[in-house]
């Protein structure tokens, strides 16, 4: 299973998470078979006059994913990932570590809308 | 560049909103049909927060849709070959289980992915954002745009309220406050550019930007400053420095704003601001040959 | 932290004025200037820049005239009449790019058969992050038909929420833009109130509605003060009834008062200027603020 997370830079496992979606600066995406992590920068989208969430929406469903840990996500973005039957889980933790266990220990919400308004 | 709204075409901008744009738009319209006893058109193309229509008691109405050029996809000829992705800046559409997800909200109607489209999936059509208003009596005619809440493209609606019979003589264009796309996009077309200002330490910055964005279009231009004695006289100073024509001054004057607040125009009913007025519109009469 | 966005259907209604008042009432406040397009809340205060930074959004195309070969396909596939045409001294064709019409499309990048233009990241303005004898201020400026100011504003807004969360803020105040397009969604998304500053005028009343539609989409609490109230009483009472009958917040008048524009040409916010009526109303104002927003955190 591949789970994507919204982070602010690449420190493997120890990355902190970032509280954007769209806009975050890349995601670290983590092969719980093959306990591997990978970095995909997203930094096209930060710079994006607009839709950047739709952009990113597509990066993690390119890369195949199953699961996406995130601490917002808004409505344009939550479709396409429904689309593509990516689940997303609502996380407010500080690293991707501690994200994971929780997931793990299924003590993450899996989320069924969108939780905040576009724009954001 | 090609004409296409009218004969001659004037647009009245500032740098904010609030300083008068309005009130020396509707009643310049009134001055001027007056005194050319021609028929005058009043553009509104401020489609965000319309107003002229509140001033101007003209009768007789149409309504057409506003619209956007979009897109619509055939997604049973999709193929997912991410082209329509890759073109669009916008972001706009997403492929998903080879299919496309479209965000029309997002699109600015370029055609970039239909260009981009080899298989013939993707077309042209037009979406409604908004509707156009035309009123007309006593030898006015006033048209504007009103963009629907939560849409974001007001240039769309602003080029459609502009597309108007090309033999009026005159135009006048209000155009919305600031000096982003909105802006640029109403006075883009017109032949003359007033810049009206209150002279304040707000009113003279915003005026600043305001010129330069008239500056950076190649437009000719002058301004009017409104409630003259209120502020100081630091507006005046700026335009001598920079060679600016002062065209007017409207006085400060309670008596104006209230006419204002109860949606009437001073024009025709407070003698001083009359007489400001219809010094401007013979001004702008005999430069124009109108 | 508690947001509060101050914000005005149509421009030029006092919304500055009053922001920059609470500004000086309020104590460990962060201010934010959304009002990208006329960005004069910076005026009223003594400002030391701490902090500028380009803003890029988007891009834009450059022809490269050595390589193109005037085929004219750009200036025939814009939508948005933003390439130019003119015939130089020797009667030869240039096409330009006309950096303010151009929406940052691509589709003359694109389709240009001998790839004669370059896609650039576009300049759009400057943020700035700036002291101020009453707490900091995060502003932006637009280059003139500098475009995008939605994505502007949400990085002013970003800027100050950020350094407000860090230095454990009681106030985000944030100066909102005019009109209900894209920079006003981007401002009143995620506030906690807004604060409407409107006049007792037809547009006044006109604009009420829309703003209420807006606010009540996002779900935001709104609080409305009528400024230059005694310009027209019947119009005041209208819009008071008007926000009570909506379940919203009348929360108080200011009068018709030229220290306001006195205030203004000083460079100070109205309630420092002494015995000034309408510096009084926005004192008043703001405890009544104070009071109502005492349980949000």
């Amino acid at each position: 299973m591949k789970i994507a997370f919204c982070i602010q830079e690449d420190k493997g496992k120890e990355s902190i998470l970032d509280s954007r979606f769209g806009r975050s600066p890349g995601f670290l995406i983590y092969n719980t078979e093959e306990d591997e992590a990978k970095y995909i920068t997203n930094k096209q989208n930060l710079n994006a006059a607009q839709g950047a969430g739709v952009q990113s929406a597509q990066n993690i469903v390119n890369e195949k994913v199953d699961v996406l840990i995130t601490r917002n996500c808004g409505p344009k973005s939550f479709s396409i990932l429904l689309e593509a039957g990516v689940e997303v889980y609502l996380s407010k933790d500080s690293s991707v570590q501690i994200a994971l266990d929780k997931f793990n220990k299924n003590e993450l919400t899996k989320s069924g809308n969108s939780n905040v308004e576009g724009h954001w | 560049m090609l004409k296409v709204i009218g004969k001659m075409d004037i647009a009245i901008a500032s740098g904010k909103g609030g300083t008068g744009k309005t009130t020396l738009s509707v009643s310049l319209t009134l001055s001027l049909q007056a005194l050319t006893n021609k028929k005058v058109r009043l553009l509104d193309c401020d489609v965000e927060e319309p107003n002229s229509h509140l001033f101007l008691s003209v009768k007789s109405k149409t309504i057409e849709d506003g619209w956007v050029e979009s897109c619509e996809f055939d997604a049973e000829k999709c193929t997912g070959c991410n082209k329509c992705v890759e073109a669009c800046r916008f972001n706009a559409i997403a492929i998903v289980k080879k299919k496309p997800i479209f965000f029309s909200d997002l699109c600015h109607g370029c055609g970039g992915c239909v260009l981009a489209c080899k298989f013939d999936v993707i077309k042209s059509v037009n979406r409604k954002i908004g509707k156009i208003v035309t009123k007309e009596g006593n030898n006015v005619i006033l048209r504007y745009g009103v963009l629907n809440i939560g849409e974001i493209a007001s240039p769309p609606l602003i080029k459609q309220v502009q597309i108007s019979d090309p033999e009026i003589g005159l135009t006048i264009i209000d155009s919305p406050p600031g000096t982003s796309c909105s802006m640029v996009t109403s006075v883009e077309k017109a032949d003359f550019v007033i810049l009206i200002a209150e002279s304040t330490a707000f009113g003279l910055n915003d005026l600043e930007i305001a010129v330069e964005t008239v500056k950076g279009l190649h437009k000719s231009f002058g301004v009017v400053i409104n409630r003259d004695g209120a502020g100081d006289d630091r507006v005046e100073q700026y335009c001598k420095k920079e060679s600016i024509e002062i065209l007017a001054r409207i006085p400060d004057s309670l008596n104006v704003a209230k006419h204002y607040s109860n949606g009437k125009i001073a024009w025709g009913i407070d003698k001083e601001f009359t007489s400001n007025i219809d010094g401007l519109a013979t001004k702008i009469i005999k430069r124009f040959s109108l | 932290m508690k947001e509060l966005l101050v914000i005005s259907g149509k421009g030029g209604t006092g919304k500055t004025s009053v922001t920059a008042s609470f500004a000086a009432l309020a104590k460990n406040a962060v201010f934010a200037d959304c009002d990208v397009d006329a960005a004069d809340l910076y005026l009223l205060f003594d400002i030391e820049t701490i902090k500028k930074e380009e803003f890029y959004s988007g891009t834009e195309p450059a022809i490269i005239q050595d390589k193109c070969d005037q085929c004219s396909i750009c200036y025939d596939l814009c939508k948005f009449d933003a390439i130019g045409k003119t015939l130089d001294s020797k009667g030869k064709v240039k096409f330009e790019v006309k950096p303010f019409s151009c929406e940052g499309c691509g589709v003359c990048i694109d389709n240009c058969p001998i790839s004669a233009i370059k896609e650039m990241d576009r300049l759009c303005g400057h943020i700035y992050l700036s002291k101020t004898q009453y707490g900091t201020l995060s502003h932006a400026k637009l280059l003139p038909g500098g475009e995008n100011s939605g994505k502007l504003v949400s990085a002013v807004r970003k800027q100050a929420h950020v350094f407000a969360s860090e230095h454990g803020a009681e106030w985000l105040l944030i100066d909102g833009s005019p009109g209900i397009g894209c920079p006003v969604i981007a401002s009143v998304t995620g506030v906690d109130r807004v604060l409407l500053v409107t006049e007792p005028t037809v547009s006044g009343i006109h604009d009420l509605e829309r703003v209420f539609q807006l606010c009540k989409h996002f779900k935001v609490p709104i609080y409305v003060c009528v400024n230059k109230f005694d310009l027209n009483i019947k119009n005041t009472d209208w819009i008071k009834n008007y926000t009570i009958e909506n379940n919203e917040t009348w929360i108080g008048t200011i009068p018709y008062d030229n220290s306001v524009t006195d205030a203004q040409n000083l460079g100070i916010p109205v309630v420092n200027l002494p015995k000034s009526l309408a510096g009084e109303s926005i004192k008043e104002m703001w405890a009544k603020i104070k009071t109502d927003t005492g349980e949000i955190k």
